[in-house]
This record gives structure tokens, sequence and C-alpha cells, in this order.
């Protein structure tokens, strides 16, 4: 139900050349480009679309146990609320969230309301590690009993003494910088946009 | 052009975006390009435009859905070959 996703935008100047002829047309919708092209920043702008698509697939993939597909066109971004960025999917819809500095670009997407919490780290950290002290710390039990295994599509996914944990989160890494997001444990929140 | 040309060109065309080499070298139809040789998903894009200038077809949103392996990315580039 929650999912994020993190650019190192020096990185990315390297690894991804957006001004690609017809790169822009298979991810970005018609409306996506013009606002693309019509920004003050548009590598911001690009990286922000970018990062609010894969932040919504991970969270939608998540929630219904999706194969992995490439149809970046498919999640549209609508900014124009600003209260409220959202990407839509076929009938669903989640709420996302961007940081921009300038080293990095941060998107948190979530269909969830309860209360997540979302880190940043400016390192490459072990984030598994993160999370099994930071759940085991909320659920008052050794972090050894959680472990993390990727499912047949790739999507890890949690075990508390080796029962499904259900609690969502997503974890991202780009170039220098990571980041998790996770519904905090036990605790019910009214989640806020 | 026979399946080991296809998958001789689909090798060229993704080498330069492929972050595990050691998965490159073990290359079998299975291979996920995400999952397997980490080619960061932005790069898909670039191997999907890529194969299109090389082999002169179009791919529709539809057919990239489906282009995560070498076996399906060879799907497509037959399909779209034979509907030339």
């Amino acid at each position: 139900m929650i999912g994020n996703d993190i650019v190192d935008l020096q990185l990315a100047k390297l690894q991804n050349r957006w001004q690609r002829p017809g790169w822009l047309q298979k991810i970005f919708t018609d409306a996506e480009i013009d606002d693309i092209q019509s920004s003050v920043n548009p590598d911001h702008k690009v990286w922000k679309f970018w990062s609010m698509k894969e932040a919504a697939y991970k969270a939608h993939q998540r929630r219904f146990l999706l194969a992995p597909t490439l149809n970046p066109k498919s999640f549209e971004c609508d900014i124009q609320n600003e209260k409220c960025d959202t990407v839509r999917i076929t009938s669903y819809s989640y709420k996302t969230n961007t940081k921009i500095t300038e080293h990095y670009i941060y998107t948190i997407a979530s269909a969830l309301r309860k209360k997540t919490i979302s880190k940043i780290f400016e390192n490459n950290i072990e984030l598994r590690a993160y999370l099994q002290q930071e759940w085991a710390a909320r659920l008052h039990i050794d972090p050894k009993h959680i472990t993390f295994h990727k499912n047949k599509y790739g999507i890890p996914m949690a075990y508390i003494h080796q029962k499904e944990a259900n609690i969502s989160f997503s974890l991202t890494h780009h170039g220098a910088y990571c980041g998790a997001i996770f519904q905090v444990p036990d605790v019910i929140h009214t989640y806020k946009c | 052009m026979n399946q080991e040309e296809l998958v001789s060109k689909l090798r060229s065309i993704i080498t330069p975006y492929v972050q595990n080499k050691k998965a490159l070298a073990n290359l079998t139809n299975e291979t996920d390009f995400i999952k397997d040789l980490e080619i960061n998903s932005a790069n898909l894009v670039d191997v999907v435009l890529d194969v299109e200038d090389e082999f002169d077809i179009e791919i529709d949103n539809e057919s990239m859905e489906e282009m995560l392996t070498v076996a399906a990315s060879i799907k497509v580039i037959q399909e779209k070959l034979v509907a030339k």
C-alpha cells in the first residue's frame, strides 16, 4: 500500500539522458510532457514525475501482488492540487509527497490511512537492518526475529517469527542515497496528506 | 533473422546498461533485466528505444509492458518484425 523512490540527481545525469528523442514519450503523458517543457527546472520536473510513478507503481504492485511490468505511462501524475500530488492508475489513486533538493529527489506514495515513517539516508546503509531496529524497538522483540525475503515477483516481504508480517514498507536506493518508508507497527493514525 | 542472431543483437543492445556484468556472461532466455542484470528501470526505456532503432520497428506501450526478460523481448521483436 506504500511505495517510495529516490533519484540521485548527479548519477541520473550520467546514466539517463532524458533529452533523448522518444524517451519522454515512452514514459510521460502529453500533459506531463507539456508541464516538463514549460517548467523552470525541467530536469527536476522529469525526475519528480518519474519518482512519483515509480513510488506509486511500487505501492500498487505490493497492494495487489502484481507481476512486474514496464508501464510508466499508465501511471498519471496530477499536481494541479497544491495541497496534494496524486498518481492515478486505472481506477486507483495514490497520494504522493515529493522532496526536492539539489542532490536528490525523493517521493513517497500511499493509499494507506495509517501513520507511516519515512527516512532518507545520505549514504548507502543496510536498509533492512534499519527496519529491523525500528520495528523491534516498537514491538519489543529481538531484531533477529524480523527477516526479509523477496517473493517470486521480486517484492521484499517481511516476516516476524517466520510468519508474514502485516506491515507495509518500501525501500529505495540510487547512487549515494537511499530511503525507507514503513507503516508504524501497531499504531493507528489517520494518514494526513 | 534466427533466434541466435536476435539474442546476439539484444545482448549488444543491453550491455552498456548492465550493472551486473557477471549475470550478463550467463545470459539465458529467463534472464531478467532488473532482477538479474540490474539495469535501472529508467534505462529499460533506453533499451526499448535502442531495440526500435536496431530492428527498425515500433514498439507500442502494450508490448513494452512485457519487455523485462530476454525471452519476452525476443518475442516482442519477432512479433513486430513479422508485422512489418
